[in-house]
């Protein structure tokens, strides 16, 4: 072995070198601005046991009985001159010196408030003067007011007033400032939990459209039709409905692998094809690749039933419903057709803009918004339809997005 | 030189069988109670066949034999790479990413950490790992349609190159599962039948190996003598690819650490891995595949031993890449030598058809999904994003083969090994500490893929601009010439010690990853339960 | 298998041995009311599912558990093959008379690298998806 330089202090060396050099740019860039300030600790602190005593008001909402709650607390804990949070354009409760004339309801009578508003800055003001209230006669002396902001939307702002005998500190303003910070973090909070109740209103609005009485009474018309004539198949219908409702009711959460909505799918069309008999075919082609394709629970299903429903069912002949799954790299696109009636241009468009449990059903609007709100405006449905020949309803969903898991 | 035509007609059956299985893989079915939903998914062994189809690139079924034969035993070292990287992705990568769900390297760079930012850093070695890779693979076509045809070498990589990216763009990747398992069969039956029935022939390996190093041949001992082929070092470790280099055992520990941690990294090899129906799925389909191509690595060696004692008229001109091709011509019997010409030239095609593909369809799916419809263009409807992958394809297709056009004079192998190098530098260490440590931070994670990526590349751009060989067998120029062995440590220091300065920005839902990681499907877990 | 959203009415073996599986693959619907509470005992036991999933500590050091021996059963592997491939070059260098001892007709180092390889990383590869198999099964059976 021939060497020409010391191995390990090279590359020891290089390593190092390398290793520090980054470290250092890299802490310098995500560390800079971090500062301690006096005092800091001890306001956020005093803010927290606040906020533990406001959470449950505010966690409902930014209403007058809870902002009215709240700013009893803040009154009793702070021992201000006064306590006002305001929402939107009025004022939601005022507590304390004052109560007299800023009425809630009303719309706030402080210059200093309004600049809140329009700012969405905190202010402070120390003379009467910088309050700037319409009633010269107001007791109000100094205040401290800060913005509430719900993801990124300034919704209101809280106001400290404060009397002659208090005077204003920079722990107050600090206080009053992490206050406001914490009360918009409670709002946001209650923002959430509005969207999850939105959420899962939705979602059993889409379960009970997903069973719709259409459908079960027509599926067992076509069982009681079967007991006399082929008892055998009726049994082994009135079983699989048994298991498929129990499925329908048992499904939770929003995602699922695309076999297991395959699989619904399959199921729900061995009852329409029993109650159509040879006048229902459906093809199948669908790539292996995208089974394990995570999406959202009934995706496929409503487009499946209306193709049945709005395709083939109407017409006079046979019909025929092609369920398509195919893998395009990154993402995957499914597509149902049918042969069907079709639907004219103008009517194609108020298919996805009708919020109206109509004809078309909630089915394909549901459908059109979730996918739109899980990936994004750019994904939802499309659909190609002319009358006499047919429809193509289709989308795509990338193969994975965070967030989106079983 | 005059036109094989049988092995034309090879090139071409291919194609058509290629066009042909991904028609009949996406056949229509039509309903009956009995199709059943679970009987289409894809299974372990299909699964593994398919990976092994991807991965057996021109450099494994051309270059290692062709590398074999110039250089002789440290060779031996790129396909025991290539085949240990599955061992190293089996137990850190492959059940854990399967859980994880993420379909692309830049997909789990985004979701682990819910940055952005980080899809973005990892598209751009994709992308670079991507390109480079497809150069050998474009290299492979040249040459074979040259020694098939007797054309010159661009010919072979427009053409081939050109109907490649069409291909991808037009059929996008229909049934590419069967087509990629069907690869794999044809290119282990055209690497496998050769060296039996050369071996049949001519005589045992062992006494090929005698007269590869002891008793050379007449016309061999006289391109050792002229000094086109290298001597009895040939067979002995730390012979003559080795010794152009200052530091023999160096660069064999560099050469194993790129081809082993490499393969975790390639990005057309981990899409596949979303196909296996779950964790431990992945992991059978790991096991198969190391059992597929650790069988398919027995026979390079073999055709590089045979080549240096059938056809030593190669080490004139380095044409050891095209061996494979020659070598059926040196049997006795044309009619024999024609028929396996033509089953070789079938496997060469199947080799750069597979893996190109592969490779484009990732690279236009990066390109198309992650730059442009994700930070270019967001809002991009169906149709428009369908455009921008056909138009990605063409694009990758076409830098492929201007930089295919400039890889002449560099091995196949040694390409490859390169493209290992970096995606082993950028993305190994991002893998194993997001699969495996909390502590991991996306700052953390970004400075060291960022660091151990550009210096992997830069090093080697470096020694191909340089061209390796010509300068001075130092040390520093093997540091360069594989550096695969003080990049991956510099990308976990950097990745690591990042991630402890950086501690208060771990990802508060780190826990939640892990749990998704790692926890088994049978338990039937849901994001439901967590609300 | 990924576990199904919904237990199969297929899979409840303890209400009625034999009938599982049966011809028409399936249960008479209208005798139903055993199986379904059989069909609840199936469920996964919410409460310590619930735990790894919220990540109590109970449920973090569960899975903090799995995760610790899956991952030092992967090092163990991978040293065990890292030891035996980087010792290949060393014993190149330092042992090169016992590496060419000839084997079959050919030497050792080459009938190392070039065959004798690949077993040994399959077998390695053998018994780690074996053991990783049983981790997950052992932690899947003490969580439900």
């Amino acid at each position: 072995m021939e060497t020409h330089y010391p191995l390990l202090p090279l590359l020891l060396g290089q390593a190092v070198f390398t290793a520090v050099a980054a470290l250092l740019v890299l802490y310098l860039v995500f560390t800079r601005g971090r500062t301690v300030t006096e005092g800091r600790e001890q306001a956020i602190h005093e803010a927290l046991a606040l906020a533990n005593r406001t959470l449950p008001y505010l966690r409902r909402g930014l209403t007058r009985p809870t902002a009215h709650k709240t700013a009893l607390v803040l009154h009793e804990f702070l021992q201000p001159a006064a306590v006002a949070i305001v929402g939107g354009r009025q004022i939601l409760a005022h507590v304390g010196a004052g109560s007299d004339h800023h009425e809630p309801g009303r719309e706030p009578l402080t210059r200093l408030t309004h600049e809140v508003l329009r700012t969405g800055r905190p202010a402070v003001a120390r003379t009467p003067e910088g309050i700037g209230c319409s009633r010269p006669d107001c007791p109000l002396t100094a205040a401290v007011m800060a913005p509430l902001i719900v993801q990124r939307r300034l919704v209101g702002s809280l106001a400290i007033y404060f009397g002659d005998s208090q005077p204003l500190t920079a722990g107050k303003v600090k206080m009053v400032r992490a206050m406001a910070q914490l009360m918009s973090l409670q709002l946001e909070l209650a923002e959430v939990d509005r969207k999850a109740a939105r959420l899962a209103k939705a979602e059993l609005a889409a379960l009970q459209a997903q069973i719709s009485p259409h459908f079960v009474y027509n599926t067992l018309n076509t069982i009681a039709a079967f007991i006399r004539t082929e008892p055998e198949t009726a049994r082994q219908l009135l079983t699989d409905f048994a298991d498929f409702l129990r499925r329908t009711f048992r499904r939770q959460g929003e995602f699922s692998p695309f076999a297991q909505e395959l699989e619904y799918v399959h199921q729900y069309l061995s009852f329409e094809k029993a109650r159509f008999g040879d006048r229902l075919s459906v093809v199948y082609r669908v790539d292996p690749e995208v089974l394990s394709t995570i999406v959202p629970v009934l995706v496929l299903q409503p487009l499946v039933e209306n193709a049945v429903r709005h395709g083939t069912s109407r017409k006079v002949g046979p019909g025929r419903v092609c369920i398509i799954a195919e893998d395009r790299g990154n993402e995957a696109w499914f597509c149902v057709e049918d042969d069907g009636v079709g639907m004219s241009e103008e009517l194609v468009q108020r298919v996805l803009q009708t919020r109206r449990r109509d004809a078309f059903g909630v089915g394909l609007v549901n459908v059109n918004e979730r996918l739109r709100s899980v990936y994004g405006p750019e994904y939802g449905l499309a659909i190609a339809s002319r009358p006499g020949e047919g429809t193509r309803v289709s989308f795509s969903v990338p193969k994975y997005k965070a967030g989106v898991e079983v | 030189m005059d036109v094989h035509w049988l092995s034309l007609a090879a090139f071409v059956a291919i194609a058509v069988a290629t066009v042909a299985v991904g028609l009949f893989a996406t056949r229509v079915v039509r309903t009956t109670h009995d199709v059943y939903i679970a009987s289409r998914a894809v299974g372990p062994v299909l699964n593994a066949s398919a990976i092994s189809g991807e991965y057996l690139s021109a450099a494994s079924f051309l270059g290692v034999a062709g590398m074999v034969m110039k250089f002789g035993y440290d060779v031996l070292w790129y396909p025991v790479g290539y085949a240990a990287g599955y061992l190293l992705l089996l137990l850190f990568v492959a059940a854990p990413l399967r859980r994880f769900g993420a379909y692309t390297l830049p997909d789990f760079a985004e979701g682990r950490f819910n940055v952005p930012a980080m899809r973005r850093l990892a598209v751009l070695f994709v992308l670079l790992i991507g390109v480079f890779y497809m150069l050998p693979q474009m290299k492979g076509a040249g040459l074979a349609v040259q020694t098939v045809t007797g054309l010159p070498y661009w010919v072979g990589v427009v053409g081939v190159g050109g109907v490649i990216a069409l291909n991808v763009a037009l059929g996008g990747m229909k049934g590419i599962t069967f087509v990629q398992a069907f690869q794999f069969w044809v290119k282990a039956f055209a690497i496998s039948l050769p060296v039996f029935v050369l071996l049949a022939v001519f005589g045992s390996y062992g006494a090929h190996w005698e007269q590869a190093t002891a008793q050379p041949p007449p016309a061999l001992a006289a391109a050792i003598a002229s000094g086109h082929a290298p001597g009895a070092n040939w067979g002995l470790p730390f012979g003559p690819l080795a010794e152009q280099q200052g530091h023999a055992l160096l660069f064999t520990y560099s050469l194993i650490v790129a081809t082993v941690f490499g393969t975790a990294g390639l990005p057309h090899i981990l899409v596949r891995f979303y196909t296996n129906r779950d964790g431990h799925a992945a992991r059978q389909t790991t096991l198969v595949v190391l059992a597929l191509i650790g069988w398919f690595y027995l026979f390079p060696p073999i055709l590089g031993l045979l080549g240096r004692v059938h056809a030593p008229d190669l080490y004139v001109g380095d044409r050891t890449d095209a061996l494979l091709l020659e070598l059926p011509g040196r049997l006795p019997q044309p009619w024999l030598a024609e028929l396996l010409r033509a089953v070789t030239a079938a496997g060469a095609f199947a080799a750069f058809l597979s893996t190109t593909s592969g490779l484009l369809v990732a690279v236009a799916g990066a390109l198309a999904h992650d730059l442009y419809a994700q930070t270019f263009r967001p809002g991009a409807d169906q149709r428009e994003r369908l455009l921008a992958f056909r138009l990605a394809a063409l694009l990758a297709g076409a830098v492929a083969i201007v930089g295919g056009l400039q890889m002449e004079r560099y091995h196949i192998n040694m390409l490859v090994g390169w493209a290992f190098a970096i995606s082993a530098s950028a993305f190994f260490p991002l893998l194993v500490l997001g699969i495996w440590w909390r502590g991991l931070t996306a700052i953390g994670a970004a400075a060291g893929t960022l660091l151990g990526g550009t210096l992997a590349s830069a090093a080697i751009l470096y020694t191909m601009a340089t061209s390796a060989g010509e300068q001075p067998a130092t040390l520093l120029a093997t540091l360069l010439a594989q550096p695969a062995i003080w990049t991956i440590p510099v990308a976990f220091g950097t990745t690591v010690v990042v991630s402890l300065l950086t501690r208060e920005r771990v990802p508060p839902d780190v826990n939640l990853k892990m749990l998704r990681l790692h926890a088994p499907e049978a338990l039937g877990l849901r994001t439901s339960y967590l609300q | 298998m990924r576990a199904p959203f919904w237990p199969r009415q297929r899979a409840v073996p303890a209400a009625a041995p034999g009938v599982l599986d049966g011809a028409d693959g399936s249960l008479d619907p209208l005798d139903d009311e055993l199986p379904l509470e059989a069909l609840e005992a199936l469920l996964p036991d919410e409460q310590s599912l619930q735990e790894v999933a919220e990540q109590t500590p109970y449920g973090e050091i569960l899975l903090q558990d799995l995760i610790r021996r899956q991952l030092r059963l992967a090092v163990s592997v991978a040293a065990v093959f890292l030891i035996v491939l980087f010792g290949l070059p060393l014993m190149n260098l330092l042992f090169p008379e016992l590496m060419h001892m000839q084997l079959l007709g050919l030497p050792l180092a080459w009938l190392a690298l070039a065959a004798l390889m690949y077993p040994f990383i399959w077998a390695l590869a053998l018994y780690y998806v074996a053991t990783s198999k049983k981790y997950d099964d052992e932690f899947t059976h003490l969580v439900k």
